[in-house]
Formats: C-alpha cells, sequence, structure tokens
C-alpha cells in the first residue's frame, strides 16, 4: 500500500517539475519581476550579450490579439536592428486585456509597455501615477513633426502624454451606394435632410441605420452626434467636462429625437440586444442602409468578402462649423516604474512601430490605417480611410465614452438604453444625468 | 392500451426538447461551414451555400486550436485527478476518522463555493508573481484545484456519509489501515460519486474562461476558451473559424462525457443524502 501511495506521490511530484519546466521554456513568463519598483517588467540581467557590450534589456509587451500577426514580424526586426533588446509579447482578447491590466495595475505587476485606448479608458494609468509621461520626450524628438495633430491631443491627459499613439480613428456614416441610387437618395448635408433620407428609407422598406445596441457604445455614436447637432461643439465640451449642467434643453432635445427614431423604427427591431460586431450583417443583406463605424470597416467589408464599391462614406451632417466628426487615439503606454534603460527601449519600440519604413514594409499587415503619422500610407484597398482622414483633419472630438468619466459613461448608456426600452421617458432620462453628474462632481 | 396516449405525449414532450436544445448546435454547425462572404450576404438560418470543411483545419492549424487544447488537455488531465484525490481525501478524514471539529471544518471548505473569484484575483496575481508562477501550468493548476475543492468536498462528503460503517468495521478487522481504508474500500465503492466529479471538473475546467484569461497570456500557453476568443477583434469576429473552434472543443467533453455517464446520475444522489 505503502508503496503505491509512494509511486503516485512520485508520478504527480514528476508531472509538476514537468510542467513547470515546459512553462518555463515559453520565453514569456513574467520572470526577472522587479520587486522594488513593482513592475513586472524585465529581465534586468548583467548579461553582455550584445554586439556593444551593453546590457540586455527585456521589455514586457501587452498587446491586443488582434495585433498579433501585425507585430511579429515588426518585433523581429526591430530586435534585430537593436541588439540587446528583447521584447516579450503577450496578447490576449479585447476583454480579457483590460482586466488583465487592471488586476496587473492593483497588483504592481505591470508589463513595460502596453497598448491603450486614450482618454478616460486609458486614463487610470496616468492618474494613478503608472505611466511614464513622454512630454518631454516629445518635444526632444519632434512629435509635432512626426504626428498628427490630433492624435497628440487626444493622447494628452492632464498635461501629461500618457502615451505614443499608434492610431487615429475618426467615425463616419457608411452607406449602401447602391440603395441609395435606388431610392434616389442624395448623400445628405444637413440634419433635417438626414432625416428625410432616413425617412424615404423606412418608407421603401428598408431600415435606415444598423446599430448593435448591446453593450451601450455603438448607440452612443448617434446619441452623441446628435447631441453634437443639438447643442454644438462649444455647449457639448462643456456637458462632457461636467463644466454646464445636463438639466439642459439640448440633452432634452437630444433624447427626445433618440426616442423618435426609434418609435419610427428608425433602427433594426431588437437592436438594443445586437452584438455590436453584428450591426454590419442587415448593412450588407441590404436590410439597412447605413452604419456609423470607423476606418476599421474597410478592413470588415474586405475580410467579409462584399463589395467595397457599393459602400460610400460621409460625415454625420452636425451643421455645425467645424463639423467635428467622433474620434479616438489607441495607443502605447510605458510603465513609470521600469527601469530607464527598459523605458528608453520601450520609447524605441512604440515609436518604431508606426515609423514611415516599418510600415511601408509592413502595410498588409496593419489591420488600422490611418497610422497617426503626418502623411501615413493610406493603402488604395481601403479607399474609405482617406476619406475619414479628410473629414477629421476639419475638426474632432474625442469620443463619449473615453471623454466621460467612466463612471459617468455607464450612466449615459444606462439613460439612452432605457429610454430605448421605454423604462424611462426623456425627461426622465435628462433627470438621470443630471443628478449623475452633479453627484459625481 | 390506457397509457398509450400519455406515452405519446410524452414522447411529443421530450421530442420537442430535443430539438429546442439541438437548434443552437445546428446554427453553430452550419456557421461552422459557412465563409465569412456566405455568412454575412444570406440569411443566418440559410444552410450554406458551399460547404466550407477547410474551416476546421484553418481553426485548427492557423487558429493554433491544436495547441489550446494540448494545452486544456493537459491541465485537465492534471487538474482533474488531483483535486478529486485532495477533495477525496479531506472527505474521507471528515466523515470516517471521527474528527472532532468536522462539522465546522465542513462548513470552512463548503464556504469556500461562495467566494467569488474575481474578489482574489489580485491577491492571486500577487502571490503567484512572487513565486514566480504567473504565466505558468503550475500556477493555474494550483489555483483550480483550490476553487475545486469546496464543490467536490460537497459531492464526497454527502456520498461518504451513505456508505455503511460496517464497511469499515471489517476492514479494519481485517487489518487494513486508514489509507487502506481509503484507498481499497471507500474510493472503489463511491465510484459513482467520483465519475460525476471527473465529468463536471473536467466540464468545468475545460470551460473555464476568468482565470485563464488572467494568469496565463503567453499564446503558446492559452487553454481553449481563452484561444478561441481570439477569434474575437477589437471591431470584428470571424464567426465561422469561431465556431469551429467551438464545434471542435466540445469532442474531448463529449469523449469524458460518453465514458462516465453511466455512474453521472448515480453519483449526484449522494450528494443530497444526510
Amino acid at each position: 500500500m505503502k508503496k503505491n501511495l509512494l509511486s503516485l506521490l512520485l508520478v504527480f511530484a514528476t508531472i509538476l517539475v514537468l510542467t513547470a519546466c515546459n512553462s518555463g521554456t515559453s520565453g514569456d513568463q513574467s520572470d526577472g519581476v522587479d520587486q522594488s519598483s513593482g513592475s513586472n517588467s524585465s529581465d534586468q540581467s548583467s548579461d553582455s550579450g550584445n554586439d556593444n557590450g551593453s546590457e540586455s534589456v527585456t521589455v514586457e509587451f501587452w498587446t491586443l490579439d488582434d495585433d498579433k500577426p501585425m507585430y511579429e514580424p515588426i518585433i523581429e526586426d526591430f530586435e534585430n536592428e537593436n541588439s540587446g533588446i528583447t521584447i516579450n509579447m503577450s496578447t490576449r482578447a479585447v476583454d480579457a486585456h483590460k482586466e488583465g491590466l487592471k488586476v496587473a495595475a492593483s497588483s504592481g505587476t505591470l508589463p513595460t509597455v502596453w497598448f491603450n485606448w486614450g482618454g478616460t479608458l486609458g486614463s487610470f494609468y496616468p492618474e494613478n501615477g503608472l505611466t511614464l509621461d513622454l512630454t518631454e520626450y516629445a518635444e526632444a524628438n519632434d512629435w509635432s513633426e512626426k504626428y498628427q495633430e490630433a492624435a497628440v491631443n487626444l493622447v494628452e491627459y492632464e498635461g501629461q502624454l500618457t502615451g505614443v499613439p499608434t492610431s487615429l480613428n475618426g467615425l463616419a456614416i457608411f452607406y449602401r451606394k447602391d440603395i441609395f441610387e435606388e431610392q434616389g437618395i442624395e448623400v445628405p448635408t444637413t440634419f433635417d435632410e438626414f432625416e428625410s433620407v432616413m425617412a424615404t428609407l423606412k418608407d421603401n422598406g428598408v431600415t435606415p441605420i444598423s446599430v448593435g445596441g448591446k453593450f451601450g457604445w455603438h448607440t452612443m455614436r448617434f446619441t452623441e452626434v446628435v447631441l453634437e447637432h443639438f447643442a454644438g461643439p462649444e455647449l457639448k465640451d462643456s456637458l462632457i467636462n461636467i463644466d454646464e449642467s445636463w438639466d439642459n434643453e439640448v440633452v432634452l432635445k437630444t433624447y427626445e429625437k433618440l426616442n423618435e427614431w426609434n418609435e419610427k423604427g428608425y433602427f433594426p427591431n431588437g437592436f438594443i440586444t445586437t452584438d455590436p460586431s453584428e450591426a454590419k450583417i442587415p448593412f450588407y443583406s441590404g436590410d439597412a442602409a447605413m452604419v456609423l463605424e470607423g476606418p476599421w470597416f474597410d478592413s470588415n467589408i474586405i475580410a467579409d468578402e462584399f463589395d467595397m464599391d457599393k459602400v460610400g462614406v460621409f460625415a454625420f451632417p452636425t451643421e455645425h462649423n467645424p463639423q467635428r466628426v467622433s474620434s479616438f487615439v489607441e495607443m502605447l503606454q510605458i510603465n513609470g516604474s521600469a527601469t530607464e534603460a527598459e523605458q528608453e527601449a520601450a520609447v524605441k519600440f512604440a515609436e518604431y512601430v508606426t515609423a514611415p519604413e516599418v510600415v511601408e514594409k509592413y502595410q498588409d499587415g496593419y489591420r488600422n490605417f490611418p497610422l497617426p503619422r503626418k502623411n501615413g500610407l493610406i493603402l488604395e484597398s481601403t479607399p474609405h480611410v482617406a476619406d475619414i482622414n479628410e473629414l477629421m483633419s476639419e475638426g474632432n472630438f474625442l469620443i463619449t465614452d473615453q471623454a466621460l468619466p467612466q463612471e459617468l459613461v455607464t450612466k449615459f448608456f444606462e439613460a439612452q438604453d432605457k429610454i430605448i426600452t421605454g423604462e424611462m421617458t426623456p425627461e426622465e432620462a435628462v433627470d438621470f444625468m443630471a443628478e449623475s453628474a452633479e453627484e459625481f462632481k | 392500451m390506457k397509457k398509450q396516449p400519455a406515452r405519446v405525449l410524452f414522447y411529443i414532450f421530450i421530442i420537442t426538447f430535443g430539438l429546442v436544445w439541438l437548434i443552437p448546435v445546428f446554427f453553430l454547425t452550419i456557421t461552422a461551414l459557412k465563409s465569412n462572404g456566405d455568412l454575412f450576404s444570406n440569411p443566418l438560418y440559410a444552410l450554406p451555400s458551399k460547404y466550407h470543411f477547410e474551416n476546421f483545419i484553418e481553426a485548427f492549424n492557423e487558429g493554433n486550436m491544436i495547441v489550446y487544447m494540448r494545452n486544456s488537455a493537459f491541465i485537465s488531465i492534471i487538474k482533474v485527478p488531483l483535486g478529486i484525490l485532495v477533495a477525496a481525501l479531506a472527505a474521507f478524514g471528515l466523515t470516517r476518522l471521527s474528527f472532532k471539529w468536522e462539522k465546522p471544518f465542513y462548513i470552512f471548505f463548503i464556504l469556500g463555493m461562495t467566494i467569488p473569484f474575481q474578489a482574489c484575483l489580485v491577491p492571486l496575481v500577487i502571490m503567484l508573481t512572487k513565486a514566480n508562477l504567473m504565466n505558468t501550468y503550475v500556477g493555474l493548476i494550483f489555483i483550480y484545484i483550490g476553487f475545486g475543492i469546496p464543490f467536490a468536498m460537497l459531492i464526497l462528503t454527502g456520498f461518504f456519509k451513505g456508505i455503511p460503517r460496517e464497511l469499515d468495521d471489517a476492514a479494519r478487522i481485517d487489518g487494513c489501515s486508514d489509507l487502506g481504508l481509503f484507498f481499497r474500500i471507500i474510493l472503489p465503492v463511491a465510484k459513482p460519486a467520483i465519475a460525476t466529479l471527473i465529468i463536471m471538473d473536467f466540464l468545468a475546467t475545460w470551460n473555464e474562461f476568468l482565470l485563464a484569461q488572467i494568469f496565463i497570456s503567453s499564446d503558446n500557453l492559452k487553454t481553449v476558451t481563452t484561444g478561441i476568443m481570439s477569434f474575437t477583434g477589437e471591431y470584428s469576429t470571424d464567426y465561422p473559424l469561431m465556431m469551429s473552434g467551438v464545434l471542435l472543443s466540445v469532442l474531448p467533453v463529449l469523449l469524458v462525457y460518453i465514458i462516465f455517464q453511466k455512474h453521472f446520475v448515480k453519483g449526484l444522489g449522494g450528494a443530497v443524502k444526510g
């Protein structure tokens, strides 16, 4: 009996040792944790394994699964050009990445550099002193010459440059040119024209706009442009910054309009439970004629084997000058607690990712054009990217779910969603938002 | 003869339920066999205009499903028996060894079921980082075993209590030690409960997502659930490949169920015995 037990224990011990060895060979392990700084960054071993005889630096890099094919060859080139720097990339799906970052931030185990969104989505990290402020670096390295102004503005948070921008996205209405032509519809240039386009489409049996309302942010894209229309840029910015009370006539008008469009059937039936990634299905099938999307939608059209020639783009007519489009950046943030050598290597890598020669070489791998650099490359296969870029150059505002404090973002979603489901009247939604904003303030 | 209408109704009832259960599987299968273009340009319930069996090969190779399935299988094969052994030893101690603090200890273990994973993430990350076990199989297996113990103990304690004490007495008269009693008498008698736990624990381990997504970040260590999520992008999802991946990932669980299902219901019965 004892023999059996002993053998069993030995088997388990062997398996555990083997698994430890197995996982240890991944090369992606979070070893070399810098306990003093609380950062999970890199092995600061003093191996002089490089040509220059300088210390080797390992940069832990977390990004999205989507980016893996794009980064793999870029990292290989970067490591070849910068001997002594090793980039350990780990990827996760979108929500897992957000969750992983929050847990790592709370436990002091953030990597050296990580992908993040701008605005209040990424601001948690600079707010808590977890990121490197790149203001001085940007000045010393001519960022004003290299990057588009909008991109640099959007990575700024309370006077700090919180990351290296990697993509700049504006939102516009993608419409079915063939359906518009069939029904003799012109691209609208005013808000009233936009409404009459929707009415015509609805009368002819086509749902005007396809929306996936499941998480709130897809519906938000419409709520925010309608608010921009009624409030105008200045008042809208004041509302978003909570400098003005939300108990405002323009907010009421916005919610009334949202309610009216919903009641008229301008959105698909039951859209409030549709996943945003499925909103394109009625658009492709011709059951809906418009979607409010960003430059990535061209890549979706290609991947989904839809005819690019059937699709056109226009800015939502807010009827204000400048005609601003909702926009946001994505960036790479650098760990503020990493060592200087790690930070230097990480910033170098982050800038390398969108360097013109690298983009030129790996242009087919980038999933998210346009890149935030000035005069960046635009591919022929994604024609609407250039159009959106042009619309953005006229004016842009930070997308609401990154501009509002995150506590209020959930309230914003709740208010609009409850109007759609009939749980709140527009007046109640205004009161709800006003109270929520006041409480937050 | 009188029973005939009731029987017909019963069959209509179970066939209807069977169909309701099969509809998602049907959608899963036809979506897995479509191209993206076919999926988005034709009605969702339409059969594929062309059957793309190569989606399975693509999901398996390019989608890395082979690696994810290997990882999940490896973790499950270690975790499930080890976890059940630990829980069975604890349940044995509490039910057969006249242990003074039996009830408080039992409640202490069972209370573990009420602790949400989310509340433990940060301390666990700190612990595993200090132990250098982040992003390793071993770290994940330890956590899985810990979280799996309460439920396994609930099932096994209930079952062990139902085993007649006379068996223990007979074994002890024959000179059996405590461990001998456990391995030679109690465990073989508790086969149905063990089989039930194997199925449920394997399913839970195979399907676990939250912990795996936090504690594993390397692509070559990812499990099936986190791997399948790789088909979901920031702005789009490759549904045909994802569905192919899901169908492939179901196969091992189905296999385990088929092997152990004859003991399944019998084993669950033990959990409610006093």
